[in-house]
């Protein structure tokens, strides 16, 4: 018969040794940049803009397998019932050593008792993008919010930077044009947008589709990053 | 009540929680990771750390050591897989609900979730995880064993009215781990034989979002109570948002088998194997679907399949390879079998179970060569082995048994197998037909005929007789007849409901008695055993619970 490799198998085992050898790099920048700190040594700053680079490959390539895998069947979902407010916190852990590193502050806005059905996998990589960007764009201060807004739950991001630019922003886009809005040769920024599309998308309730905004203002004046969750 | 919080290192670990005296298990093929891990757990002041660099080691140090936290990584190289490890060391009884379990992946993982049927881990890490990440999913995971603690004791002491009752209690009074709670609540509903309450409450649950695991629980109450209908619209629902859902998929097959729709079952199991191909227990299940359908070409790659996932899997069984080898007799490849069963005496040698299981299909493959002296040797050696064990053998064995006597030309005892078989079973319309079967394929339908009835109307009469003595209130008689009954088949669903029913009724009439409540326990545990959705066990227990509080 057939013994040529499926390519996807080809793609998530390269993508698996890929990811492994990355999460070696990581972890290791992770020991050099406390012993750094330890032995009072300025350089770690520079090492953190390897730790931000590492993570925007990382994120390209679980991209890349999940668009891949949507390509040739469906966009996979796997909803639970969440607490927002632990996923924030869970949120924040992970980005607060990159953004406190440039002296980014990160402020969180959520009701303890705000509870929500999503996946936690594919939000949680929306979440991350936005902030892993926010190390090269907010100034200094970041807001993560979230809050239930009718029947949806919006997940809201805000930087003091200088916010978004005119080609990317999308005001209140419910209608799903989404190739055409984005422009994918605009670079991996585009891609990051559509696959961010892809998952609001992918969460439905009754005859509602979860969507984002992307505009500028906000209580911090710079970019504000929203998906909203149905 | 909106709280905002400025500029958080977002965790406050409680002081009570102490890692230090915690002793680790890392479990990791990589061995630059495994050195990561160790450090980054050293830095938590955990002392007691072992590593072991592949599954099998890692069960084995599981089985002698017992450890607070397992972290173990999903990919494992060639032999067992982190799931695998998972599986076989809960199923051993080396971990339990207070051990902690992390599973460590690469990637996404929407596929391992779905890909796990009953044992999920407490938690997944993905790599790569910083210092801070693994310690909050430390902490978090043992504030979560200890919140639930209460609730895992009263399963385990079968007191599911408590269960439930700190379940409600723990929901309403905080926030912690609500979906733990929810997903619980639902199962000891199931557990405890409320279906229709854990209907309510997971369509309830539905209510706030679509999802799986309660769409999966509302289907499986449905499938239980036998409104096949609704139970295959669930499980086609959830297959429809994700199609990688394999339980959903099990489920469904086993919908469409006891719909009669077998070859459906079939083509639902296949499809599931295309997605999770490694899984022992779904190939053994198509495997026997397809032979029973006659498509031997199927049944043979899934029993193939059995065996050399078998290697590494704690469920390998003897039936793997006696199936295999039943498809190369049924294919005319006989001698094919032989080998097979031949694999299958090196692998199991010193079970007397695998024994009597392997003659037995050796006389099967004999025959078909026309070697009748050998076919009648091994069937001598599988009764002689028969006799050494307990008498409660699966039935497909038994019916093997039968068979290899009909063919023989021992009909006595193929008759007294089949009688017996019929008995234990005499409501069961899968067996009935599974026996129908074997007589047609031994050409002798009608007289097989003849040997089911008369054996069931037997069992019917001595069944009519004991409800006659509870209908006329001698109840101490009743609850005699049956109980010796019983002995006589302890595997029948309706004598075993009809023993507890007696007993039950005494109790009501002339109040509890702790010995009497053990008995029907025993006989209702039998009843959800064998049939989960027997029409009179919610009714039977919940008259149960009622004495049982009184008591």
């Amino acid at each position: 018969m057939n013994d040529k490799m499926d390519f996807l198998d080809i793609l998530a085992s390269t993508l698996h040794d890929t990811k492994n050898s990355l999460g070696m790099l990581f972890n290791t920048l992770e020991e050099i940049i406390e012993q750094c700190k330890e032995q009072d040594c300025s350089l770690y700053q520079g090492f953190y803009m390897f730790q931000y680079e590492i993570k925007r490959l990382n994120y390209s390539l679980i991209r890349l397998l999940s668009l891949y895998k949507a390509e040739r069947s469906q966009f996979m979902i796997n909803m639970d019932y969440y607490s927002v407010y632990e996923f924030i916190e869970d949120t924040v852990l992970q980005a607060e050593p990159l953004l406190s590193s440039k002296g980014i502050k990160i402020e969180t806005e959520c009701p303890e008792e705000l509870f929500w059905a999503f996946d936690h996998s594919l939000i949680s990589g929306v979440l991350d993008n936005v902030l892993n960007n926010a190390f090269r764009y907010a100034k200094d201060k970041v807001k993560i919010s979230a809050v239930k807004e009718g029947e949806y739950l919006l997940l809201k991001i805000e930087d003091n930077g200088p916010g978004y630019p005119e080609s990317m922003r999308i005001i209140d886009k419910k209608d799903s044009s989404y190739k055409r809005t984005v422009d994918i040769n605009t670079g991996s920024t585009g891609l990051g947008l559509y696959f961010s599309m892809l998952v609001a998308k992918s969460h439905t309730k009754k005859d509602r589709e979860g969507y984002i905004s992307i505009v500028n203002g906000g209580s911090l004046g710079g970019g504000v990053f929203t998906i909203y969750i149905p | 009540m909106a709280i905002t919080k400025k500029n958080i290192p977002s965790f406050q670990p409680p002081s009570i929680i102490n890692l230090k005296k915690k002793k680790v298990l890392v479990v990791e093929d990589f061995f630059n990771f495994r050195l990561t891990i160790r450090r980054m757990l050293r830095s938590f002041n955990i002392n007691e750390i072992d590593e072991a660099a592949d599954g099998e080691d890692a069960v084995k140090k599981l089985s002698y050591k017992k450890y607070d936290i397992i972290l173990c990584d999903y990919n494992l190289g060639a032999g067992k897989d982190g799931q695998q490890v998972l599986e076989e060391a809960k199923y051993r009884g080396y971990i339990d609900y207070s051990n902690i379990f992390i599973m460590v992946t690469a990637l996404n993982t929407t596929d391992m979730v779905m890909g796990a049927l009953e044992y999920q881990p407490d938690d997944y890490l993905i790599k790569p995880f910083t210092k801070m990440t693994l310690e909050k999913k430390l902490r978090d995971s043992i504030r979560k064993k200890e919140n639930l603690k209460n609730i895992e004791r009263a399963i385990e002491k079968n007191d599911y009215a408590n269960a439930i009752a700190i379940c409600d209690e723990l929901i309403r009074s905080n926030t912690r781990n609500r979906t733990e709670l929810l997903k619980l609540k639902g199962e000891i509903l199931t557990k405890k034989g409320d279906y229709t309450e854990a209907a309510v409450f997971y369509e309830e649950v539905l209510s706030m979002g679509n999802l799986p695991w309660a769409m999966l629980g509302l289907g499986k109450t449905k499938f239980i109570t036998g409104d096949y209908d609704a139970a295959k619209d669930i499980f086609e629902k959830i297959i429809a948002k994700n199609d990688k859902n394999v339980a959903a998929y099990d489920w469904l097959a086993l919908t469409h088998e006891k719909m009669g729709n077998p070859k459906e079952a079939q083509k639902v199991l296949q499809d599931a194997i295309l997605i999770s191909p490694k899984a022992i227990l779904r190939q053994k299940t198509l495997g026997n679907i397809a032979y029973k359908n006659k498509d031997f070409i199927t049944a043979e790659q899934s029993f193939k399949e059995a065996v050399r996932q078998g290697k590494h899997s704690f469920f390998k069984s003897p039936s793997d390879y006696t199936s295999l080898a039943k498809v190369f007799v049924e294919r005319n490849v006989p001698e094919e079998g032989l080998k097979v069963l031949n694999d299958a005496g090196k692998e199991f040698i010193n079970s007397p179970e695998a024994g009597l299981q392997i003659s037995v299909t050796e006389s099967l493959a004999y025959k078909k060569m026309n070697r009748e002296k050998d076919a009648r040797k091994a069937l001598a050696k599988a009764t002689q082995l028969s006799a050494t064990l307990p008498d409660t053998l699966p039935s497909s064995v038994e019916l093997d048994l039968a068979k290899a006597f009909f063919l023989t030309g021992n009909e006595e005892s193929g008759k007294a197998i089949i009688r017996r078989l019929i008995q234990s079973n005499h409501e069961d319309q899968e067996l009935i037909s599974d026996v129908q079967a074997v007589f047609k394929d031994l050409n002798i339908a009608d007289k097989g005929r003849e040997i089911i009835s008369m054996a069931r109307n037997e069992i019917i009469k001595l069944n009519n007789e004991g409800v006659r003595l509870v209908r006329e209130g001698n109840l101490s008689k009743a609850i005699e007849f049956f109980e010796q009954a019983v002995a006589n088949l302890p595997t029948n669903k309706v004598i075993n409901a009809n023993a507890a029913h007696a007993l039950i009724l005494y109790m009501q009439k002339n109040g509890s008695e702790t010995l009497l409540l053990e008995k029907a326990m025993k006989y209702l545990d039998r009843v959800k055993n064998i049939d989960p959705a027997y029409k009179d066990l919610e009714n039977l227990m919940k008259i149960y619970n009622e004495l049982n509080r009184e008591a």
